[in-house]
């Protein structure tokens, strides 16, 4: 039996412009321990999607419910249940140290300096940044950035992690490496929700898929299920599946 | 720039407590403006000792300063032929003073010394814990927003090489486009400057977004300050040469 839903999206609307843009009437639930991969072409609403589950943006129309409370009442335990990574991590890294960057979450949240050092220590051994601790965040590789910036949000232990587009920009180890975080974070008890262009990288660890297509939601299934229906809304099959094979995990 | 940041060690600077090398880094400076060579040489053995901990090489400090030894140059060659007194060299026409080369000397010598100090303390200190400094320095101070200007400052020590890069690709991205072949100095200095500001302004609204994702508010947890036990020391330390800089 299926427990209750930790997040429970029903008819949300965002319109930014009183245009009708933006997302309309998506309606999904995310239950503990899912690893949801949401694909859509740029500006299907992916990204205002996720704002809406961090509580940045505030439904025009609809409601999004965190633990049974909707964002509207409790907007702070929204973000300490949900925990959000932007595609660009040079933006969103603000310490002067990658430990300092860490620190920023949890000192926002007013924990007691001990507990603060406790969470930096987990999250710099979950996203392996130990060795990183004191270094400049300037300096570090596309692929250290993106993973400090998942550190940053992992210490301040959300269920549910969200992560917009995080393979842009990166290498292919880069991009091996944070596969096996993101897979050792879900293997750890988090849930994913994670947003790509290139499904082929994650697909295997996805337990479901959404997709989205000018603003609304037009597939919400397994990811096996999907596979032969993703080039209409402009998300590439990938190559194993076209030639009738089956998709091969990228990390191991 | 290499020089100017933290490099993590164990030395007696990088134990010291924040507040008292702030404390220090003033008293230091003060007594470095106003002494004569006396507290000066003592002064100068301080920082010495204190840069040979911090292990910096005399030559990357010389290469990494250059620019500032010029500056450092021109005050000592303006002084020495400004400042009248008893000529001792002459070139065509100018003459530099005894009078002036020993006042050239003695400025040079203190710009030189605050130089270092800034060096000595930027190296041992953590930018996080200047914040610290800053947040607890302004406390006391009614009306001001203490923790709003303590992540003012470390947001502009962490986002400052990102603007000076973006600068770069942005210069980069027109010269590739032939953009040094323009004479107009109006558009020369607007076209890099649009889509630089354009591109700080998109960064700095996701900043704000990616801040308040972390659920950043005023209420914080406070910083923490480590001491070494020797604060006491090096600021009674501080003050005597402070006040020989007044005596001798």
């Amino acid at each position: 039996m299926r427990t209750l839903p930790l997040i429970e999206v029903n008819q949300l609307c965002h319109d930014y412009d009183g245009t009708g843009g933006g997302i309309q009437q998506i309606s999904f639930r995310i239950f503990k321990g899912e690893f949801i991969l949401v694909a859509g072409k740029n500006g299907s609403g992916k990204s205002t999607l996720f704002r809406h589950l961090n509580a940045l943006l505030m439904p025009t129309t609809g409601d999004l419910l965190v633990h049974g409370r909707s964002i509207r009442k409790d907007p702070l335990a929204a973000r300490k249940a949900v925990g959000l990574v932007f595609q660009d991590a040079d933006t969103q890294i603000v310490g002067e140290t990658v430990a300092d960057d860490i620190a920023f979450g949890p000192e926002n949240l007013g924990l007691a300096r001990n507990k603060i050092q406790e969470r930096v220590d987990l999250a710099l051994d979950a996203l392996g940044l130990s060795q990183l601790r004191e270094r400049n965040p300037s300096s570090l590789s596309g692929g250290e950035k993106r993973r400090l910036a998942i550190a940053g949000v992992v210490a301040m232990d959300p269920e549910v992690i969200v992560l917009d587009e995080p393979f842009s920009n990166l290498d292919h180890p880069g991009t091996l490496d944070l596969i096996a975080c993101i897979e050792k974070l879900h293997r750890t008890g988090h849930t994913i929700v994670l947003s790509t262009h290139d499904i082929e990288k994650v697909i295997t660890l996805a337990t479901r898929m959404i997709i989205l297509d000018r603003g609304r939601l037009v597939a919400d299934d397994l990811p096996q299920a999907l596979l032969k229906h993703l080039e209409p809304f402009g998300v590439r099959e990938p190559c194993a599946s076209r030639l009738g094979m089956a998709v091969q995990p990228w990390a191991s | 720039m290499t020089l100017f940041t933290y490099v993590p060690s164990t030395s007696l600077a990088h134990g010291l407590d924040v507040r008292c090398k702030l404390c220090c880094l003033s008293l230091m400076s003060i007594a470095t403006l106003q002494g004569g060579p006396v507290p000066l040489s003592l002064i100068t053995a301080m920082v010495a000792g204190l840069l040979i901990a911090t292990a910096i090489r005399p030559l990357t400090l010389f290469r990494e300063l250059k620019l500032f030894f010029l500056l450092v140059a021109m005050v000592f060659i303006s002084r020495s032929v400004t400042t009248g007194g008893e000529p001792i060299i002459n070139l065509w026409g100018i003459s530099a003073t005894k009078q002036g080369i020993v006042a050239g000397a003695l400025l040079s010598w203190k710009f030189v010394l605050v130089m270092l100090m800034g060096i000595v303390f930027t190296k041992t200190t953590k930018p996080s814990h200047v914040k610290g400094a800053v947040q607890w320095f302004l406390r006391p101070i009614p009306f001001v927003p203490e923790t709003r200007v303590a992540v003012m400052i470390s947001l502009f020590l962490r986002f400052m090489p990102l603007i000076l890069t973006q600068a770069s690709e942005v210069s980069q991205a027109q010269q590739a486009r032939c953009f040094h072949l323009e004479k107009n100095p109006v558009k020369r200095l607007l076209r890099p400057t649009v889509p630089l500001l354009k591109k700080t302004f998109q960064s700095a609204d996701q900043l704000a977004l990616a801040m308040e994702a972390r659920s950043y508010s005023d209420k914080r947890t406070d910083p923490v300050f480590i001491r070494s036990g020797q604060e006491p020391l090096i600021l009674a330390l501080c003050f005597l040469v402070l006040g020989l800089s007044f005596i001798v």
